[in-house]
């Protein structure tokens, strides 16, 4: 019985290596510029295009899906190929994804900047990337079905079951949360409004987190760390526990990001039992990470490889843990909305996968270079400086987070605000924003000692484009396992382990979002509640371009210290007009779901032109550009006939004279605002948007009495 | 509020029913599947990953051994 010889593909490896560490230092040092605006404002360099609301998407877009994106297919297309003894299915397809992922990439450094959003977090792309997105994942999609059909090893190791479970989850996430109803070609409205859109949108949010963020680690984990301590993972029968458990679980548990809001309870409710539950699945995945090195201790003090996975798979255990936690009812009336999620975010970010994607680099550049790592040192101390970086970054956020928290819910003995002033509270955390961004610098001048590592290691070797690897056909193979009669159906066998995989998955997407559209035809609605004006809705766009929902939330929870400092809790029938909702999910300037009518126009025309002017010692930035550019009315009619299509109760025809209606309400505001000695130009973009700010929550101000049920 | 909302959306209780019997019934065929692995399939599974190995030493230009 003769081998098969064959040859594996470095050359798309080590494609995707490069990319890595390229986005890698490009989306850090994005965030690190978007911290530093948090405590000055002029790191912004005066310009929109890097002011901090659109920059924080492409932060978390470049770190999400160009730095871990490219991690994870460097990782997989390596040990895939391993795992089935096979090529890749096709170097063409090989080649279309990889270039197809960094014009994505390439195209969402574009777009964010200049504004192209959709508002919604981590899915923020507009639709013609949405669409580009879905065939490059497609691409993908065949070309590892591909490999693993023509593999030459009979079963499938649990990373494949990983692999599988993330490329058949993403698709489904993607989709079902991108469906928008385009109105121009950069611009769309999410299908779905208000409660129902901040469902999907962390049903989308959490299962990234979970199908983009952790389960392709997670088999890369149970790959690269046996490789690293040259020992099988401690128990592969927990890995199997480890799988099932943690991707039927973690479906259900993306409410938990809506806790007290507007979100029906039941839903809120499941969410929490969910999330309480993943702790068990997750620790079982970190213990079966750490006791693979039972015995492999003394290495771990040698080997910066081991060092950067041991840190890596602890993270993992922290912010597993952390998760549950948060998704306690009381302990998030505390931490949401504060920078304490933020801290919890970055340790999965920094720890779990810049540490795994390093602990892999350092592994895998020196076998694909076939040389050694150029200086252990340098590693060490890439190894500390990220350390010491997170837990700068994390303490100094937790600290952050629960001062503010605590200084947000304090009452005097008399029973009012003891900080009615929100700066106030912003200003109390400063120095923890400055000690945030020494920790980011540490991290990122951490990961560029390793690129030059890297690169030193790549060149003092020579890249084998093509290994040479021999093994028997899977058919010969069946002969020699004939014993095993009753063999793995399930999972020798790539296509009922795929659908049984969506079937897992969709059971939690399922069982959350049909009740949400029962309840759509039942939701009490309000009837004071009308849809935008044309001028509104233009503002509310504007609202969506500058990315204002980074940092002020739309959504008065139900707790005496938010309608004390924000007025009347929000209401899930206050937003059935809201394509998309904007309940945000950080308030780093205060909720604005009842800001309408609080202050007088000429309030907001100066504090939009420079915030400090209003409030003193305030980190928001100027909005200098919306004074002097010209609103772009001529979108008006699409937006106003787009938004009838899906369900906004706009008459027929109201597109023909809904510019008419816009000018009008123009002339009034500026008017108003001229006549207080306000500079102001009826046709500039600021215009709408103070007439969007002074309509929120206006609707049923005060007024409960209009609030009826169908 | 959404209680009686709840009340008066027919047949929703199936949904909580449904919820808890594919909860229970996943994890009770899980541990089943479990107890039921046979020992060799386990060992030859998480050896599969360093098998390679060979390939690799043949390929491998000596000095690269320090994992």
């Amino acid at each position: 019985m003769e081998k098969e010889k064959f040859y594996y593909d470095n050359e798309i490896v080590k494609n995707f290596a490069i990319a890595t560490l390229v986005w890698g230092v490009v989306g850090m040092l994005v965030g690190l510029i978007a911290a530093l605006q948090l405590y000055n404002p002029v790191h912004n360099m005066g310009s929109q295009y890097t002011t901090f609301g659109r920059i924080r998407p492409l932060h978390t877009n470049a770190v999400i899906f160009a730095f871990v994106g490219n991690a994870i297919f460097m990782g997989l297309y390596y040990s895939l190929q391993r795992l089935c003894k096979a090529r890749m299915y096709s170097d063409l397809l090989s080649k279309i994804h990889f270039w197809g992922w960094q014009s994505i990439i390439l195209l969402a450094a574009i777009t964010l900047p200049l504004g192209l959003s959709t508002s919604k977090e981590y899915a923020e792309l507009e639709w013609p990337i949405d669409i580009l997105i879905t065939l490059v994942w497609v691409v993908f999609a065949i070309n590892m079905f591909g490999t693993i059909i023509k593999r030459r090893e009979k079963h499938m190791y649990v990373s494949i079951w990983f692999y599988i479970a993330t490329v058949v989850t993403v698709a489904v996430l993607h989709i079902v949360n991108s469906i928008e109803i385009p109105v121009t070609f950069f611009k769309s409205y999410s299908v779905y409004a208000g409660v129902q859109d901040a469902l999907v949108q962390w049903w989308y949010g959490h299962n990234a987190v979970a199908f983009f963020l952790t389960t392709p680690f997670l088999g890369l984990m149970y790959y690269f760390l046996p490789k690293a301590a040259e020992r099988p993972i401690y128990s592969y029968r927990l890995s199997i526990v480890h799988f099932w458990s943690l991707i039927f679980l973690y479906i259900w548990a993306g409410p938990h990001h809506l806790l007290y809001t507007a979100l029906p309870d039941w839903a809120q409710t499941l969410g929490t039992v969910f999330s309480v539950m993943l702790l068990a699945p997750s620790w079982g995945g970190m213990f079966n990470g750490l006791l693979t090195l039972r015995g492999a201790w003394d290495k771990v003090r040698e080997e910066p490889v081991l060092k950067f996975m041991v840190v890596a798979i602890t993270a993992y255990g922290m912010s597993t843990f952390e998760g549950p936690l948060l998704s306690f009812k009381n302990v998030n009336a505390i931490a949401h909305f504060t920078d304490w999620i933020v801290a919890h975010a970055h340790v999965g970010a920094l720890g779990w996968n810049g540490f795994l994607t390093f602990g892999i680099l350092y592994w895998l550049v020196p076998r694909l270079y076939r040389t050694k790592l150029y200086s252990n040192k340098m590693a060490n101390l890439h190894f500390w400086l990220g350390t010491l970086g997170i837990v700068f970054y994390a303490v100094s956020m937790y600290w952050a987070g629960i001062t503010q928290s605590l200084m947000w819910k304090e009452f005097t003995p008399e029973g009012i605000l003891r900080y009615p002033n929100f700066l106030e509270t912003v200003l109390q955390i400063v120095p923890m924003y400055l000690i945030r961004s020494i920790g980011g610098f540490l991290y990122l001048t951490g990961v560029i000692i390793g690129c030059v590592n890297l690169i030193k290691t790549a060149k003092s070797g020579s890249l084998l484009k093509n290994e040479e690897a021999e093994a028997y056909q899977m058919n010969l193979m069946d002969q020699t396992l004939k014993k095993e009669k009753k063999h793995r159906w399930l999972e020798s066998k790539p296509t009922q382990f795929a659908i049984l995989t969506t079937v897992v998955i969709l059971i939690g997407g399922i069982a959350e979002i049909i009740p949400s559209y029962l309840i759509k035809s039942n939701v009490p609605t309000i009837k004071s509640v009308k849809p935008y004006s044309p001028l509104e809705l233009q503002g509310r766009d504007l609202y969506i371009r500058e990315g204002c929902n980074n940092c002020h939330s739309q959504m008065i929870r139900p707790f005496r210290s938010e309608t004390e400092r924000y007025g009347e809790y929000s209401k899930a029938g206050e937003f059935v007009y809201d394509h998309p909702f904007l309940w945000g999910s950080k308030r780093t300037g205060p909720d604005l779901a009842r800001i309408g009518q609080k202050y007088p126009n000429l309030w907001h025309f100066n504090h939009m032109l420079d915030p400090v002017s209003m409030s003193p010692g305030s980190n928001m930035p100027k909005y200098d550009w919306l004074f002097t550019q010209d609103l772009d009315i001529s979108t008006t009619s699409a937006k106003i006939i787009a938004l009838r299509k899906i369900g906004v109760p706009y008459p027929e025809g109201y597109e023909n004279i809904a510019n008419e209606e816009l000018n009008k309400q123009a002339a009034e505001i500026t008017e108003d605002l001229i006549k207080n000695g306000a500079p102001a130009e009826q046709t500039k973009e600021i215009i709408a948007l103070i007439a969007y700010l002074q309509r929120l929550g206006t609707d049923i101000k005060g007024n409960q009495k209009n609030q009826n049920t169908k | 509020m959404y209680k009686f909302i709840f009340e008066k959306t027919e047949g929703v209780d199936v949904y909580g029913i449904f919820a808890l019997s594919t909860f229970f019934i996943f994890f009770i065929v899980m541990i089943i599947w479990m107890m039921r692995v046979k020992k060799d399939y386990l060992s030859k599974m998480e050896k599969l990953p360093l098998e390679e190995n060979d390939n690799e030493l043949l390929n491998f230009k000596k000095g690269n051994n320090n994992i």
